[in-house]
């Protein structure tokens, strides 16, 4: 369960810090793709746009380099936070958007958002769950 | 154990809420002291927003390409006539939505039928809305909106140069 964790903790941090690198970068152009899912009030897009790279950025470094508990509260945080993105894209899915999903990069001519989206989104999910899960630790008495 | 589980669930969630209050702080802060974004913006105004609120659909630079190459649509170029003299998509037409005289003569030798996709200078230019809003009051049924515009296909050029 250990090394589940340290793997799956690694991979989350990266790919968090991945993401959250351009969108700190070009702050403007996240807005857009927060825009393009239409799910937030428009006083809302940019606030958005301003936080969500920064409680990425922080969560990821945060799995890397923090105390046990203070890791898996930050896997929790990711794990909210694929939760969140995992919905818009399924509602923008519905009802039939033909938007990219500025996961990873903020060019308006990505592929499209699809199934799969929502593949990768649920394989992290349970990966940020298996990073999150609080384990007891067992006090050893001589 | 079960105890012992929900209090931890409960001391992890009180840790996420700190952590993402710290990372707001930390991400209004530096937006501040770097002169980003301003913390409203204006997206009321904005040519997409405008676009989906009048009920018409987008099409970005990709779908736009494959139609083009296709023949499925007519590109209708809504900026001013020295604007389209200047450079345009290729097989736009031009149709200046300030200039209406022009305008409505050119609709009026139009199939309504036929695909129409309309595009002004870039993201912020509002003619492409306009001219969508004069095509669909004259019958017009399929009219999409490029809001990348004439800005976002020479990019799209620049990045086909070798």
């Amino acid at each position: 369960m250990k090394w589940l964790k340290l793997i799956c903790r690694l991979v989350l941090a990266a790919l968090f810090i991945w993401a959250a690198q351009y969108k700190i970068r070009e702050p403007d152009v996240f807005a857009l793709a927060i825009f393009r899912f239409r799910l937030l009030p428009y006083s809302l897009i940019n606030i958005s746009a301003i936080c969500l790279p920064w409680i990425e950025l922080i969560a990821a470094v945060l799995l890397l380099i923090a105390p046990k508990r203070w890791r898996e509260a930050a896997a929790a945080v990711i794990w909210a936070m694929l939760l969140v993105f995992t919905v818009g894209i399924g509602l923008n899915l519905m009802r039939g958007a033909d938007i990219s999903c500025g996961c990873f990069s903020g060019s308006t001519d990505d592929s499209p958002i699809s199934l799969w989206n929502i593949a990768r989104n649920m394989t992290l999910l349970v990966v940020a769950s298996i990073a999150a899960w609080p384990v007891r630790e067992v006090s050893s008495r001589n | 154990m079960m105890t012992w589980f929900i209090s931890a669930l409960w001391k992890q969630a009180v840790r996420a809420a700190l952590i993402v209050v710290v990372a707001c702080v930390v991400g209004l802060s530096v937006n501040t002291l770097w002169g980003g974004l301003s913390l409203r913006g204006n997206w009321q105004n904005h040519a997409e927003a405008r676009a989906i609120d009048e009920g018409f659909p987008l099409i970005n630079t990709a779908a736009l390409l494959q139609q083009v190459d296709l023949g499925e649509v007519q590109l209708l170029d809504a900026r001013a006539t020295e604007s389209f003299d200047a450079g345009h998509i290729d097989g736009a037409l031009s149709c200046p939505v300030a200039q209406t005289e022009v305008m409505e003569e050119l609709l009026l030798s139009m199939d309504p039928d036929f695909s129409h996709v309309v595009y002004c200078a870039g993201s912020d230019c509002e003619e492409s809305v306009e001219l969508a809003i004069y095509l669909r009051d004259f019958g017009f049924s399929d009219v999409k909106v490029y809001t990348g515009g004439w800005a976002a296909w020479q990019d799209e050029l620049a990045g086909r140069q070798p």
